[in-house]
């Protein structure tokens, strides 16, 4: 008895350490970001808790339309995704035609390329189009293979079945894919929503090198460009990463569910 | 029996489109939207951070400033305020595309790339007798006879802060003059139980050698590239003694083994946490190490075969997209003039660039910016930023123990030379 | 493989397809492709954003283009000097060295820990757990970059103190060549490890009970039917999970960016790093454009080995 409660206890142990080493830095974020401090330490001196770093984000440094133009960028990369990936999915995995796999395989092979590779040819061919300092040349790039895929896996199970009974009712194909399809693969498309979220909100180097105007910068842009030159005020940069960080956080908390099952969808029916 | 043709189809449009795309690409060239020669709505001034909080004042202040020209010509300016993080690469893709900068700011080891091609406008022939008179530094500004650059931030100059205490806690009675005595002064803290002396080897850029390299190279006779610009100089008998005095205090452990790791965020508050003896740094951060309560001196140069230190000449230029260049040479004549100057440095303490301005900077450096003579700044030369990472990652590499000295500074001439031979 | 069936009149009448040999076979075509309009959108924009940026890369990689200019036509120049490129090949490198760090570490982390959680902790607590070790996943890799480099600070850092409490001296973690690669490769391992956690431990979940209850009976540890039960049932998961984190190693970059900026002395920077060195700080997108072939070609490489390796049909 006391063998297997001591083993328990060891796990346990092992477990909640795994836990401390992954909230720690979040942590430190936010005990730092709460205090008006020019030291980087995890000392918590609550006389100097002050809230005044994250009223600095926004009426110095342009949080708020950083914010803004996030949530923008996010809703229409979101929106973009879901129609035009459950689309090609259905297609992909519904109404296959000859030829269709091997475009497939060219779906798969983008999912390879590093986003740094197509970095600068894309960021020519974005000027070309005149979508310099747009908001939809910050979404577009997210829209990739990987919602396509994700979707196609999860659409593997819904049953033919289904399909053919409608079409036997005589629905069109149109019809089939928005009142059928859609409503059964809800899960997956709230879990690509919530990665594409993610991913857009995260996103850095694309921002960095499309966006020439400060008032169209992303959250994470804002936050990058914190870290100073003469002066590191850490309390206001952690306070800008934390900014950066709970939005996802957040939505993580809200969607979890949804979430798990999207990754565990693109994971065991591969 | 339609597929391979459909597909086939499907490729062709594919790399017809790219091909297509791709001859566009190539065929633009920035400024070829030539302007009517009308008066613009609006200016983009684009500037980095120069005062203490990074980027949140200036906007302010200088939309103060700026608001009298602006009524005067009836032209908004929209400043936008470039971290100096990723200040390059923002230059470099704002720059090509239709949206960069009207005015902007490049220091010296930036715009001779710009230069060579074609992005920047030659202003000599709007410049006045007036200005060629008043203005200190228009010298300083010319690349290849031509004045490209208006100096405009003038300072930063890199000097060797000590901590009194530290100095006296270890029986350092006078601060060390000669690279000499800077070693004993270093033996007897180390004696004392601190640390004598950090650098930032570890910083991710290169910018850092301004303090940590280049005064040295300079105090000891040597120099960074030939004065036509086309070879490297730096693996000669000052760049050498340089970096054997530099490595000698890592191997003798008076420069700490974790200054590899250090960026200079750290190596400041290193500084400022109180045991360490000596640091270098540009003068604009005195008065941060005040406020933590130090007890603060500093040498301008120290003298090995002569002084020698780096003072940063930063300009304003114009990018020839500017469409209408009497109106963008107005705005740079505007912001360096001496009433407008004035009010700047209030907020940002560097030099005056014009004789109608009186030196308003930190009183205890004044006597330092008088030194013409010991105070140098980056040359022009193209690639240059190239060959001053080259140099980085080599002296990293010294500095970690995997070279010599002369093994460092003999890889990096020859990469160096590489790079340069490509011009 | 569906095929399309022309089907009689319904009750409804509301559809009738005559089986009509006239219009047969444009109505046939028309039925078989009928699935590319719904493919076009998708295809487009992968068009634009991908392919022809991957194209446009391969063609500049040809010249000496460098952004603010049109470059000329060099040929193989670009590739020659690559070869020859001391520091691009020890990018190259470190970029393999950090690889085989990462992905092993983190696919071992993610597998055991989604193990102990589904066996031991079948309760609240396991799912709690689960949730927070996904957390780092949440994060942007600039953020994760910027703190994780105050944590790890020689003098003040958390990581220091807890060395000094237990009264050793700590590593300079980013001042020496190898740790630094070791240390991004660790904070990468810790950002991951959440997300492979989750498919493994769906996985394990999918295995039927009744393998384990058999084995137990047999007298089997718990250790033993760890390797010769899960291990084995997981092989498509363990495939998918090496695959795409070989590829995810291969492309980093925020998180050196931050951390490191390359270095010290160049010991960490990657290939992606280098082509971002090549292109936007020296100006040379040609020559990065190159780099960035080599890149996607050594990437296609090894995701074929291994999938010929682990034997896996997609």
């Amino acid at each position: 008895m006391t063998r297997s409660r001591l083993g328990r206890a060891f796990w346990t142990v092992l477990i909640v350490l795994a836990l401390i080493v992954a909230m720690l830095p979040f942590f430190f974020m936010a005990i730092t970001s709460l205090q008006k401090t020019t030291s980087a330490g995890l000392s918590f001196d609550l006389s100097r808790l002050d809230l005044s770093n994250f009223a600095r984000l926004f009426t110095d440094y342009g949080f708020g339309s950083a914010i803004v133009t996030s949530g923008i960028v996010v809703v229409i990369a979101c929106v973009l995704n879901l129609v035009v990936a459950s689309l090609a999915a259905y297609a992909f995995e519904k109404k296959p035609f000859p030829g269709s796999e091997a475009i497939f395989v060219v779906y798969i092979v983008t999912m390879m390329v590093p986003v740094q590779v197509t970095l600068v040819p894309l960021y020519t061919i974005i000027k070309e189009l005149g979508l310099f300092n747009t908001h939809l040349a910050l979404a577009l790039p997210i829209v990739n293979a990987f919602g396509v895929f994700l979707i196609r896996q999860f659409m593997i199970s819904v049953p033919n079945e289904l399909i053919e009974a409608a079409r036997v009712d005589g629905a069109s194909d149109l019809r089939i894919f928005t009142r059928i399809i859609i409503p059964t693969i809800r899960p997956v498309l709230a879990a690509l929503a919530v990665f594409t979220f993610i991913t857009t909100w995260n996103d850095f180097l694309w921002p960095l090198v499309s966006v020439s105007d400060n008032r169209m910068q992303t959250v994470t842009l804002a936050a990058a460009n914190m870290v100073g030159n003469l002066a590191q005020q850490y309390g206001l940069i952690m306070a800008g990463a934390t900014v950066s960080f709970l939005v996802p956080f957040v939505m993580y908390l809200i969607l979890q569910r949804q979430f798990v099952e999207g990754v565990t969808a693109s994971g065991i029916k591969g | 029996m339609n597929n391979p043709r459909r597909y086939a189809k499907l490729a062709a449009v594919a790399a017809v489109a790219a091909l297509v795309l791709a001859g566009c690409a190539s065929g633009a060239s920035p400024g070829s939207s030539v302007g009517q020669d009308s008066k613009p709505k609006t200016l983009e001034l684009w500037l980095p951070p120069t005062m203490a909080d990074n980027g949140a004042s200036d906007v302010v202040v200088l939309g103060e400033l700026l608001k009298p020209w602006e009524k005067e010509n009836g032209v908004d300016v929209n400043v936008t305020i470039v971290s100096w993080a990723s200040y390059e690469a923002k230059m470099l893709t704002g720059m090509s595309s239709d949206s960069g900068p009207d005015v902007t700011y490049m220091y010296n080891e930036m715009v001779a790339d710009y230069i060579k091609r074609d992005q920047l406008l030659a202003l000599d022939k709007y410049l006045t007798e007036k200005d060629k008179s008043n203005f200190l530094y228009l010298n300083k500004g010319q690349v290849n006879g031509k004045q490209y650059m208006m100096p405009y931030i003038v300072g930063g100059a890199r000097v060797m802060f000590y901590n009194e205490k530290v100095l006296q806690k270890a029986g350092v009675t006078t601060p060390p003059t000669t690279w000499d005595e800077f070693l004993v002064a270093a033996r007897k803290i180390k004696a004392a139980g601190d640390t004598p002396f950090l650098q930032e080897w570890g910083n991710p850029t290169r910018s850092v050698m301004n303090s940590i390299f280049f005064p040295f190279l300079w105090q000891a006779g040597g120099d960074l590239f030939n004065k036509e610009g086309t070879a490297t100089a730096f693996n000669g008998e000052g760049g050498l003694r340089a970096a054997k005095f530099l490595y000698s205090l890592k191997e003798e452990g008076l420069l700490p083994d974790t200054v590899t790791g250090l960026n200079q965020a750290q190596a400041r508050d290193s500084f400022k946490a109180g045991d360490v003896g000596f640091y270098a740094d540009g003068d604009a951060t005195m008065p941060q190490f005040k406020t933590a309560g130090m007890q603060l001196g500093f040498i301008g140069s120290l003298t090995d075969k002569q002084q020698g230190t780096f003072i940063a000449i930063d300009s304003l230029v114009v990018p020839a997209k500017c469409a209408s260049p009497e109106l963008c040479v107005s705005l740079v004549r505007y912001m360096l003039s001496g009433d407008v100057m004035k009010k700047f440095h209030e907020y940002a303490p560097f030099n005056p660039v014009a004789k109608d301005e009186a030196y308003s900077g930190q009183p205890e450096f004044q006597s330092l910016y008088q030194q013409a003579e010991i105070l140098h700044s980056l040359p022009v030369v193209q690639n240059e930023v190239q060959v001053y990472n080259i140099l980085y990652k080599q002296l990293q590499q010294m500095m970690l123990g995997q070279k010599t000295p002369e093994q460092a500074l003999a890889d990096a001439e020859s990469e160096g030379n590489a790079v340069l031979a490509k011009n | 493989m569906h095929t399309s069936i022309d089907h009689a009149p319904t009750v409804s009448g509301r559809r009738v397809r005559p089986n009509d040999q006239r219009h047969g076979t444009p109505r046939r075509i028309l039925r078989k492709f009928g699935g590319v309009p719904y493919l076009m959108p998708s295809l487009a924009i992968l068009l634009v954003v991908v392919v022809a940026p991957i194209v446009m890369t391969l063609i500049f990689s040809f010249t000496s283009y460098s952004i603010l200019q049109p470059g000329e036509f060099v040929g193989w120049e670009n590739y020659r000097a690559l070869l020859a490129d001391q520091a691009f090949m020890s990018s190259v490198k470190q970029t393999f060295v950090y690889t085989l760090i990462v992905v092993p570490l983190q696919t071992l982390l993610a597998l055991v820990i989604a193990e102990i959680i589904a066996k031991r902790f079948p309760n609240l607590f396991g799912s709690f757990a689960r949730s927070v070790l996904f957390i780092p996943v949440l994060s942007s890799l600039v953020v994760v970059g910027i703190v994780w480099r105050f944590l790890l600070d020689p003098r003040a850092g958390v990581v220091e103190s807890l060395f000094r409490f237990v009264g050793l001296e700590q590593p300079n973690w980013l001042g020496r060549p190898f740790l630094a690669l070791v240390t991004v490769a660790l904070v990468t391992v810790w950002k991951n490890v959440g997300y492979f956690l989750v498919i493994y431990y769906a996985g394990i979940m999918g295995i039927s009970r009744d393998l384990y209850d058999a084995a137990a009976l047999d007298g089997a540890s718990r250790v033993q039917q760890f390797v010769y039960i899960t291990i084995p049932s997981l092989r498509p998961v363990t495939f998918l999970v090496v695959v795409l984190g070989t590829i995810w190693s291969f492309q980093v970059f925020d998180l050196v960016y931050t951390m490191t900026g390359g270095g010290p002395g160049g010991a960490t920077t990657t290939m992606v790093m280098s082509i971002y060195q090549a292109g936007f700080q020296n100006y040379q997108m040609g020559y990065a454009s190159a780099m960035s072939v080599v890149l996607l070609a050594i990437i296609l490489v090894i995701s074929l080995f291994q999938r010929r390796l682990m034997g896996k049909e997609k």
